[in-house]
This record gives structure tokens, sequence and C-alpha cells, in this order.
């Protein structure tokens, strides 16, 4: 039985709505495979509006790594403004594939990626709107799996409920593993039902199954224990690491986007992993260890996906870009293929070292000088040793001095307001900073005119990393403090019009911090967030405190907690942590020593260049760092762009 | 030169043609286009009645939301034409669903007048309101000839056209 699209009646809403473009797929990478010729179908969601969503690596890369099995067939579906979101109810209009306009319940997995917690409601709204059950009980086999990925699903239990299944860590060689299960079951006529299906992918003790694990709680309301429901589940469920990225060069026929999304480019990822030690960062932690493209590799793919897309800007991805071991080589080599052609490249946010501006200086080799940004994330060093991001005073006005004596007018720096220990003091050094980064620069630019960007976060502790029993600051705290350092940069007028600052309230920081180190009944209060009219939770204009706040008193007091409990209170060393039954291969007492030598002031090296410190990753996941340098070089290219028009 | 140009494009991105273009740019160029309008569940005779009305008048004001904010304009003046064509064939004895459709054509003018707005003229004028929301497809966009036609805009580059077209 064929699925047909339901494109003729989503047509007729389109003129009612706004941005309709973004709902009509046929995009340059899309992939449109004939329904009955598939035996396995996923439906792969990023859940956020199509111009967050689209540009997304993750779901670009399991995109192409499905469409090349030739029996697979997957297409994608973001989630729909409010506007289409009402008038498909109204209408019978089910959540769609943009690629082929098939409605999302008809597939066998629907897949999800949260690269934020905030996505969540916007979860619930995708599987109402496809007609799926938003309890996993409730599905039968006409339902496809629910299955969670990307960074969030390392603490799924807040939305347990809602998923079938969740996968933690890369997903390349997982979802080839999870066709390849479905094949088969569907292969023997689907025996045992859902529930056989779901066993045998908890069987490969790396794809986590929630409903075949009982969560038993203390009087106090901590967690007792997390334990399985069935004979042959592991107690812990491993993370997935994708070793030898050289052999999985994705995306290789990047999506070109219809409408405008926040990025339009073509991105690589040059590494995967960080061993920096940033005590915050839960990305650096859980992508353990240090994975790197070789020169050559990233060479081919920048030069085959701009042939492909005919993007005209090239981003370097990673965690920390400047420590790639040939990123000199790499950058010179790549402004050098591309130098008399439109292609820009560019470098995410670095780290603060000076020679990021040579790096800088390559990539712009060609004019395009967009700003620098840096990312001290402390005001004070003592506060940077706490959180280990090891950068004294000197380094930082030293690098943007370099910028701004090589041209560079503009300058962001990215701080974080709430870390554990912080005092008014550590939060005032940051306009400290800024002030004595506006002096050396006018000095070193020899104008008055440059600028610089203060732009600060509210801090989220985040699970698997050592701080994660940390406490939340509240967001009366935050915002005073947030006040008293708009106050101090303003104090020097002269100073102080040459610097801008941008900053988050606390709010929304508070909730996120409720999300991340969640539990399962935290899952009742998304339920009612949603059912009161919660969507895009991670933008400003749908975001309410008000709403999640009710939600909590109206749901959590009956089991005993409360946002308190869940955000501004301190673990203890022994508490059952309700994501401990999910193993990022770090060791919890690696975890808590480093919390406690961060309390200390005490700073920890990376394990690329210092001896290993046993956080316990590579032993406990059987993998190693991969790091170059090859000392291979990039070769001149045939030029790409010299259009000879015939005369 | 459209074998160079189709070079450089990506695969699956195809130059069928290629023209050198004389002077002027391609907007200037394309002052009107070509639309079907269907509207399921509408009587034909409906339609033109309305189709009628709105061509009889000097002026037919129009409400949209732009930018800017709800703006009111004349949609009539720039609509050069506007027919209801006949029913499609059914198969002898088959029943289906009545479907007016309206051939329009409309000139490109500021501020734009587009189908959406010739059909709520229709509404302003006639009453009429489609029941089902109304299928628009461009059919065609170019240069209007003075027969009232839309031609390629860029027919007169091609350098072997007379008077009378290709």
């Amino acid at each position: 039985m064929s699925v047909s699209s339901v494109f003729p009646q989503l047509e007729q809403l389109l003129p009612r709505v706004s941005k309709p473009i973004q709902y009509v797929g046929g995009e340059l990478g899309a992939v449109v495979k004939d329904w009955d010729a598939t035996t396995v179908r996923w439906a792969l969601m990023y859940p956020d509006a199509y111009e967050v969503g689209l540009p997304n690596q993750g779901v670009q890369i399991l995109y192409e790594v499905l469409n090349e099995q030739e029996d697979v067939l997957a297409e994608r579906t973001y989630a729909v403004w409010p506007d289409l979101e009402a008038l498909m109810k109204e209408n019978g209009v089910p959540q769609f594939t943009v690629d082929a306009h098939r409605p999302v319940k008809a597939f066998d997995v629907f897949g999800l990626s949260f690269a934020t917690e905030l996505g969540y409601t916007n979860m619930l709204s995708a599987l109402d709107l496809a007609g799926i059950p938003l309890d996993s009980a409730d599905r039968d086999e006409s339902h496809p799996i629910v299955l969670a990925g990307g960074h969030a699903s390392f603490n799924p239990e807040p939305i347990a409920d809602f998923i079938d299944a969740a996968v933690l860590g890369d997903g390349e060689e997982a979802v080839l593993e999870i066709t390849g299960i479905i094949r088969d079951w569907k292969a023997e006529g689907c025996p045992g039902g859902r529930d056989e299906l779901l066993l045998r992918l908890a069987r490969t003790e790396s794809i986590y199954v929630p409903r075949f694990y009982d969560v038993d709680y203390l009087p106090d309301g901590r967690i007792q224990r997390v334990v399985p429901n069935r004979p042959d589940v592991p107690f812990r469920v491993a993370k997935r690491t994708t070793m030898d990225l050289d052999a999985w060069p994705y995306p290789k026929k990047p999506l070109v986007p219809l409408a405008e999304t926040v990025h339009e480019r073509y991105a690589v990822e040059i590494f995967r992993g960080c061993t920096r030690g940033c005590r915050f960062c839960q990305a650096g932690m859980i992508t353990r260890p240090v994975r790197e493209r070789s020169i050559t590799t990233v060479g081919q793919m920048v030069k085959e996906g701009l042939e492909f897309s005919g993007f005209n800007e090239v981003g370097l991805l990673s965690l920390s870009s400047a420590d790639h071991s040939e990123i000199g080589d790499m950058c010179s080599g790549l402004a050098e293929q591309y130098a008399d052609t439109n292609v820009s490249l560019s470098l995410p946010s670095t780290r603060v070292d000076a020679f990021n501006i040579d790096l800088a200086q390559e990539l712009s080799r060609n004019g395009r000088r967009t700003g620098l940004t840096f990312a001290p994330e402390g005001g004070s060093e003592r506060i940077r040793k706490v959180i280990n991001k090891m950068v004294t005073k000197e380094d930082l006005i030293r690098t943007v001095v370099t910028a701004y004596s090589n041209g560079w007018r503009q300058v962001k720096l990215y701080f974080m307001c709430g870390l554990p220990t912080e005092t008014d003091e550590d939060v005032l050094e940051i306009a400290h900073m800024a002030h004595e980064v506006i002096r050396a620069g006018r000095e070193a630019a020899g104008t008055k005119d440059i600028r610089c960007t203060v732009s600060i976060g509210g801090f989220v502790p985040k699970p698997h990393t050592p701080f994660q029993w940390a406490p939340m600051e509240r967001p009366e705290v935050i915002d005073a403090r947030l006040r008293l350092l708009k106050q101090e940069i303003n104090s020097d007028r002269s100073l102080g019009r040459a610097i801008g600052f941008r900053y988050h309230d606390g709010e929304p920081s508070l909730i996120e911090g409720l999300l991340s180190r969640g539990d399962r009944r935290v899952g009742k209060v998304v339920r009612r967030v949603w059912e009161k009219g919660g969507r895009f939770d991670g933008w400003s204009e749908h975001f309410s405190y008000a709403r999640w706040v009710e939600a909590c008193d109206e749901v959590l007091p009956e089991m005993g907690v409360d946002l308190d409990w869940f955000t501004t209170r301190e673990r203890e060393e022994l508490e059952v942590l309700p994501w401990d039954h999910l193993d990022s291969g770090l060791d919890k007492d690696w975890l808590w020593q480093d919390w406690q030598d961060s309390l200390s002031e005490y700073e920890q090296d990376d394990c690329r260049w210092t001896p290993c410190f046993d956080c316990g990753v590579c032993p406990a996941m059987d993998t190693e760092i991969q790091i170059g340098p090859t000392g291979k070089k990039l070769l001149p290219l045939t030029p790409v762009n010299n259009l000879r028009v015939p005369a | 030169m459209r074998a160079a140009l189709d070079a450089a494009l990506s695969p699956g991105l195809d130059v069928l043609e290629a023209v050198i273009a004389g002077e002027g740019s391609l907007a200037d160029r394309i002052d009107a286009s070509r639309w079907q309008l269907e509207l399921p569940e509408v009587d034909p005779a409906d339609a033109e009645k309305a189709v009628t009305a709105f061509l009889d008048s000097a002026e037919v004001l129009v409400e949209r939301m732009t930018k800017q904010g709800r703006r009111t304009f004349d949609a009539r003046a720039a609509v050069t034409r506007c027919a209801v064509a006949g029913e499609p064939d059914l198969p002898s004895g088959a029943v289906g669903v009545r479907c007016a459709i309206i051939d329009l054509v409309v000139r490109q003018v500021t501020p734009a007048v587009r189908p959406d707005d010739v059909l709520s003229g229709l509404r302003v004028v006639a009453g009429l309101e489609p029941p089902v929301p109304p299928r628009v497809t461009r059919l065609a966009q170019g240069t209007l000839t003075a027969q009232g036609e839309i031609v390629d805009p860029l027919d007169a580059d091609r350098g072997d056209v007379g008077i009378g077209g290709r």
C-alpha cells in the first residue's frame, strides 16, 4: 500500500501562513525515492523551524548516510509555525516531510535530533500533528519508533514517557545498525510486535529504551535506583563513537535552503571531540576522544561540497578549531586554493589565542573580514581557574590588540553568568576587562573607532560534566549582577560607548536547567506546558517563563519536588543522578574529583599534549585519540570559477 | 556559451537555452503574468457574473496586509484579461465536482496586484466567496504585447524575430 503526498491539501493552506516557502521542499541535495521500492523508512526531524533546522549538520549527515542505502528512504521534517499548526489541525493535514510531503506517521522511524532541551515541546506538537500517541506506552505496530538523538539525549529522562528509544553519541553507525534490525524484523513478519523490536534494539547495549527501566524514589525525592525490568537489557547503556572520520566524509551533497536559514554555507567538521576540559562544557565532555579529519580529506570535502552546492562560504567546524594539528596548513592551503574566487572561509568562535589572528588573516585574504569572536567565559582569573578555561588577562588583551592592529574593528567576547562560586566581583571584572580591551585596542589601531561586544549567557549545569552537581544561581541574583555589570561598563562614558552589551535574562536558563538535569517527573511538566500552548521555547517571542513556573507548581508538589529542587539545589556525591545508567565513558569518580578540583581552583591540562589523566573514556569505550599531523599539504586546484565565454 | 554555463552549475541544474541579452534589466522586461485560477465547487455561471461585474468597474478597491500595515488599493487597473474558461471535458457519464476556471493576465505594477487581490475584488463586487481555497498557478510571465499576449522577455534578443513572432 503506497503512501501519498499531502501536498494538495497543504498547498491550499500555504497562502494563509507566513514564509510558506519553508514547507515546499525540493532543495538541491534533497532526495526523493519511490516509497514502495524501499523497505526501511526514516523521518528525521530537527525540532525547530526550517530556518534553524535545515543547516543542522547532524541531520544532514544521517540523511545522506541513510539515503545512500538503496532500500532505505530518509526524509526531513521541521517544526511548523503556530499559524500553520492551527490550520493543519482545522483541515486535517498531518505532520509532513518536506522532501515528498509524506505523513510522518507512515514511516518506520521518527528520529529527532535534540541539540537543546528547549525543543521538547516542539516534539510533542509534531507527534500530535502526526497522529502519533504522545505516550510511548500507547503506541502500536502502526506507529513509527520515536527515537531521540543529539546531545540532549545524554539525559533523555524528561522525555522518557514520550520516546521509544534514544541513541547517545555519534549516529552514523547507529542508524545503519538500527536500519538492519528493523529490516530483519520486518522480513521475519514482525514477530513479537513492537515490544520484540524494542527489545532487539535494547539488546545492542547502545540503544536506550526507557520502558525497560524502572525508577524508584526515596522519601526525600531523590532517586533510589534505576533498574532494568527485563532480563537481557543492560544495566548501563553506552554511547557510540565513530572512529576514523576520514571514512565518513559527510555531508557530500549538502542541502541548499529555499528560505533564509541561520547558516548558509558548506560546513565541514574538521574534528570531533575536545579534551581541553572546560568544566561547564557538556559538548566537550561527551564527544571525547578527539578524532581529527585529515587535511586531505577536508580539502576533498570542501572541493566536492562547493561543486555540488554552489555555496560561496565554507565553515571549518569543531569545538575548538584552532586546536586541529594541521590547522595552519589547512587554512593557508584553502586560502591559496580559493584565492581568486568568491569563496570565503570561516572558523567559529575560537579560543583566546594570538595564533588565531594568523589564521584569521589567512582566511580573510580576499578582503572579507567579519568580526572575531573569543570566549573567555569568565571575568576574573579566579573564576576561569574554576571553570578550567586557562587564559590570563594578558593573553586576552594581547590577542585582541593583535586583532585590532591587523585591521579588525569589531571583536565579540562571550561570557557566562551564574558560574559555581561566582561573586559580584567576578562579574564586574568583565567590565574592567572590556575597558582595557578598548583602551589597548584604540592605541594599537591608532583610532578611537573600534568596538567590542560583550555577550553574556546564563550558566546551566549539564549532565556528564564536573558541574553536574553544582547549584544554579537564582534568576534574581543573575539579573542583579547583569545590572551591576551594565552600570560598571558605562561608568566610564568614553570607553563605555564603544562597548556593546548583550545578555539573556536569568529565567530561560533556569528552565533549561530544569530540563537538562530533570528526571522522569519533569516529563509531566513538559506535557503540561505543551497543553497550555508552549512551543518554540528557544525563541524569546514564544518562551513564557510564567507558563513553565505554573506548570511546575501544578504538577511537581504531589511528587514531593519543585523547580528549585531540580535547579538551585546542590547535589551530593553519592546521590543517584537521573542519567547514571547512561554511560558517556567518563568515570563518575573522575568527574567528582574534577568538581572538587574546580572548587579549589585547580587547573587540568589537555590530554592531547600532556599525559592521560584517566577521565575514563578511552578504556571504557575502547577508543583512542586520533590526531595528526599527517604532514600532507593541499595541492592547488584547477580553477573552479574561471568561466570563459566564447567571443 | 550554453554549454559553459551548464558545466559551471551543479549536476541536476540544466541550462537548456542561452541568449545574449541586450540592454535593460530582465526585471524591466517582465511586465505581466498569466495566471490560472481554479475555483472548486464554484458554478462557472456565478464566476462569469462576478468577472463581468469586475471588468465593468472602473476601480475595485481591495485590502491587503503588507509590511507597512493594512493597505487599500485598486485591483482593477492592472488586469488586462479576466475570463472564465470552459469547463474541462469529462468522460461521458462521469460525475465531476464543478469547478470554475479563470484565465487572468495582470500587469506588473506597484503596489503589486496579486491573484489573491483579484479574488478579493470578485468578492467585493459580486460577493463571490469560494467554499474551498482556490488553486492559483502562474502559467507565464514576460513581456506584454500590444495584442495582450505574454511573450518570452528574451524574444527580442534572439536575433531572428520578425513582426508576428518566431
